[in-house]
């Protein structure tokens, strides 16, 4: 049994943080109709009676076989190292995923 | 010789039999496409060196009497989002916009080795979110068979190309309808086969468990060859299955539907379908029944009813997760921040644009506590109901009839009032994904005013030949689709 539910502006804001985007406030309106419309939509999926239904699964005729977990010769190590966002040599640059913010507090904590 | 009129066995079998050469056909299809595409935008990328020098080589091959694949010499368009080794692969989003991929998609690979020649990238909604091709960073595509119209999508960049003659040959990927719909718009032939039919190995996804990549061609003989190339195991994934396929093309042979026993879809609003797609129907039926075929009526009332309420949960929750990766560190557009989160934030809002945020924030939501429990679990559990309703289907009967898209294609720019509205645009097409069913969308013909009619045809999972026969066969009576006259859209 589906439980009505509704998002309003602190879960928006929740849901914001979570998916790492931002929104401007003047969007949230439209944000939020639109999200709550879909959300009627699903409301729908009350009336059936899964309680006895598995959750789906595929079924598969032949499995594939599996490739050989071995090293191979590779020459596009600088051509694919080019594609990183930011790249300091041989690596892929990075900030700090804990650092310290004005006051001393942890960031990302 | 007008090229761009032939299909592509036609193609490859002049070019096996020397009546021309690759870089002549090659040449004459790049010729057209730099005619056309300032006002279609259909292509995004072309790789003309790179095609001219495998044109070369096959060529050459020729000289020394090797023996060539099924698609010796003909050249093909790929939608933006599958991995094309040194040639960038953006999804049309600014995330990806410089994006050059290390290596090629197994189906690049596939058709390379059949011998057919990549001539460039398509055009499509960005990270194949949408139905209209507009959502592209490269500007929308406009449909060859009316320039006020949209190709569909979110392959309608490849659509566009095969109706408009660019190629014979384009591939596209599917999560709920984005090679079908085209097709239809376009007034061309697109198939999404059986999930686990062809390796996804190499293509930029959005959801794992709904995603297939296929053909879109103007004749379902092509189509079939396409499959014979495509459709085989591949150890670099593991969803494609590897049971023994039979020959697609063998299938396509048939001219009659004896036998038979084909459904046709009812208990669905007919108020809100157009007449003209509705008699398209009713003519495919009188085909099948002179060909043959026994046709009864059937109502799936969970598929009808709750698919894409049952769609949406799942492809949203997975793309909120799968495109998680595109932080500006791991992958994509990068903003510097004073802060990993910060830089998270700026990188995600710039790279991504409109309708990608706003379904990663619909998707996250979906994932979060109690929605999760509320809506993603119930959906995963209805879609088995989907499942189950169309297996028991095809225990008795062994194709379904039924429309693409409700309408015929959208004027451009058209915005409906709310994100539900525009979602149940996918009502008949979603369904196939979440069954992982083989679905054809087949022009059936056109209105008086020249815009595509079509059907759709759906089969039990892993049976595409037997779907692609039925195909075949109403493509013998309807007649298959010719190439957009660009001339009478002032395009050319």
């Amino acid at each position: 049994m589906i439980k009505k539910m509704i998002m309003d502006e602190t879960r928006l804001k929740e849901v914001l943080e979570l998916s790492k985007i931002g929104l401007p406030e003047t969007e949230f309106k439209e944000v939020l109709d639109r999200v709550n419309g879909v959300l009627r939509m699903c409301d729908e999926m009350q009336e059936l009676n899964f309680a006895n239904t598995r959750s789906f699964e595929w079924n598969i005729k032949k499995a594939c076989p599996r490739r050989v977990d071995s090293p191979k010769k590779w020459d596009k190590r600088d051509a694919f190292l080019n594609q990183a966002p930011v790249r300091d040599g041989d690596f892929f640059r990075v900030p700090r995923i804990i650092a310290l913010d004005e006051d001393n507090e942890l960031i990302g904590d | 010789m007008e090229f761009y009129k032939l299909s592509a066995k036609e193609i490859a079998d002049g070019v096996r039999g020397k009546k021309w050469t690759a870089k002549e056909v090659l040449t004459s299809f790049l010729t057209r496409i730099k005619t056309c595409d300032s006002k279609l935008n259909a292509v995004v990328t072309l790789c003309e060196k790179n095609a001219h020098e495998d044109a070369k080589k096959l060529d050459e091959a020729i000289a020394r009497g090797e023996t060539l694949g099924l698609l010796a010499g003909v050249p093909f368009l790929v939608k933006d989002n599958f991995c094309t080794d040194g040639i960038r692969t953006t999804c049309a989003s600014k995330m990806l916009h410089d994006w050059i991929p290390s290596y090629d998609a197994t189906a690049i690979k596939n058709m390379k080795m059949a011998g057919a020649i990549l001539m460039g990238k398509t055009n499509m909604d960005e990270f194949a979110m949408g139905n209209t091709t507009e959502s592209s960073i490269f500007g929308p595509t406009l449909n060859p068979r009316d320039l006020t119209r949209v190709p569909g999508g979110s392959s309608g960049g490849s659509a566009a190309a095969v109706a408009a003659g660019y190629c014979p040959i384009a591939l596209g990927s599917d999560t709920g309808g984005s090679i079908r719909q085209p097709a239809a718009f376009c007034g061309v032939q697109g198939m999404k086969p059986s999930y686990g039919q062809i390796s996804r190995y190499g293509i930029v996804g959005y959801v794992s468990s709904l995603d297939q990549i296929g053909p879109i061609t103007r004749n379902i003989n092509d189509m079939a060859i396409v499959m014979d190339v495509l459709a085989k195991a591949d150890e670099n994934d593991s969803t494609c299955d590897a049971y023994d396929r039979p020959s697609f093309s063998a299938a396509v042979k048939k001219t009659d539907l004896k036998g038979k026993k084909i459904a046709v879809l009812t208990g669905f609003d007919k108020e809100c379908v157009d007449k003209s797609l509705l008699d398209a129907i009713n003519t495919t039926v009188q085909f099948c029944c002179e060909a043959g075929a026994e046709i009864i009526e059937v109502n799936l009332p969970t598929a009808n009813k709750h698919a894409v309420a049952c769609y949406y949960m799942i492809a949203l929750g997975d793309a909120s997760s799968k495109l998680a990766c595109y932080d500006g560190m791991r992958y994509g557009y990068h903003e510097d921040g004073k802060n990993l989160f910060e830089m998270y934030k700026k990188s995600r809002n710039k790279g991504f644009g409109n309708e990608v945020r706003r379904r990663i924030l619909i998707g996250t939501c979906i994932l979060t506590r109690g929605y999760y429990e509320n809506y993603y679990v119930p959906a995963v559990k209805v879609r088995q109901m989907i499942a189950d309703e169309y297996a028991d289907l095809f225990k008795t009967v062994d194709a379904l009839i039924c429309p693409i898209s409700p309408t015929l294609p959208y004027k451009k720019g058209y915005v409906e009032d709310d994100s539900a509205t525009i979602y149940l645009r996918d009502v008949f097409t979603s369904t196939a994904n979440l069954a992982g069913l083989p679905s054809i969308s087949l022009n059936v013909g056109f209105t008086p005013e020249g815009l595509p009619t079509n059907i759709q045809l759906l089969g039990p999972r892993f049976d595409d030949e037997n779907l692609l026969s039925i195909a075949s066969v109403i493509e013998n009576y309807a007649g298959s689709p010719s190439v957009a006259d660009l001339s009478v859209e002032g395009v050319l």
